[in-house]
């Protein structure tokens, strides 16, 4: 199963970015094979609509899980038609790395 | 004095479909009409016919009292009556509603979370799998007083299964 972590830096030791829309780079997590993917976010300075803007982009890579600390309102119908989880986590200290070391549990 | 306004009703999944159509009228006749469904009818009829809740559980799920649901529920009975009996069209459409996935807590790692398209309680956090886990929608100060059961945790606001031979009002 793929996994998006959104996050502020294009390395694992980045922290966990708060926004889902305009965060930097979208960390893709696959958890059957480890494989890590980054991103940089297109949409990062987007007036308006970054959040459906990177829905779409995330939906492109058949991603079924996404973490982030913070997902606007337009977002949250989009991603429940698409069936894809929303994980909220308020915790900005965490690295991409702690992040899927959790995963692995 | 104005009516209390009517509360917003959760639908956790919306239909595939818009609605039926009879067929094979006995008369040669090709429509008698529509039936109008709301679609909180549609999600109460959902969640205590097919996937067999408990009223009192449906209706924590809709957000609404259970004498509520009953009634919701009654008039999905009755329009769905009428349009077997009459022939009539059914269209699901209307209603007080807005769609929604339950939310959950991690108690281990603080997240939330949602579960689109499930209705039941998921086993374990997504992010750390932990089994700390609590309905986020029904999180009253109640919930916090018995942490050490998690197996608990999700049934203290639901109502207690029927079962036969057993008298229902009452816990082990």
């Amino acid at each position: 199963m793929k996994i998006a972590i959104t996050s502020t830096g294009d390395s694992l030791e980045s922290r966990l970015d708060q926004r889902f829309g305009r965060c930097a780079f979208f960390v893709i997590y696959d958890t059957d094979t480890c494989d890590i993917e980054i991103l940089p976010n297109p949409n990062k300075e987007l007036e308006e609509g970054a959040g459906p803007a990177s829905v779409q982009l995330i939906a492109s890579r058949n991603v079924r899980k996404i973490i982030s600390g913070e997902f606007g309102f337009k977002v949250k119908s989009l991603l429940d038609n698409l069936k894809i989880q929303i994980v909220i986590l308020k915790d900005p200290e965490k690295s991409i790395r702690d992040i899927i070391n959790m995963l692995n549990h | 004095m104005s009516p209390r306004p009517v509360k917003m009703r959760r639908v956790g999944k919306p239909p595939v479909i818009s609605g039926m159509k009879p067929y094979g009228f006995a008369d040669n006749r090709t429509s008698s009409g529509k039936v109008f469904l709301n679609l909180e009818e549609y999600e109460s009829l959902r969640l205590c016919d097919f996937l067999m809740l408990h009223q009192c559980h449906a209706a924590q799920l809709m957000g609404v009292s259970r004498p509520t649901l009953t009634r919701i529920y009654a008039s999905a009975r009755m329009k769905i009556a009428e349009a077997i009996v009459e022939g009539k069209q059914i269209i699901i459409e209307g209603g007080k509603i807005y769609f929604d996935s339950s939310w959950y807590s991690c108690n281990e790692c603080g997240c939330y979370f949602n579960n689109p398209g499930e209705e039941f309680k998921p086993d374990e956090c997504p992010l750390c799998g932990s089994r700390m886990i609590v309905n986020y929608d029904l999180l009253p100060d109640v919930i916090f007083k018995d942490m050490t059961e998690p197996d608990n945790i999700m049934d203290l606001h639901i109502c207690e299964p029927r079962r036969a031979g057993k008298r229902r009002g009452f816990r082990k």
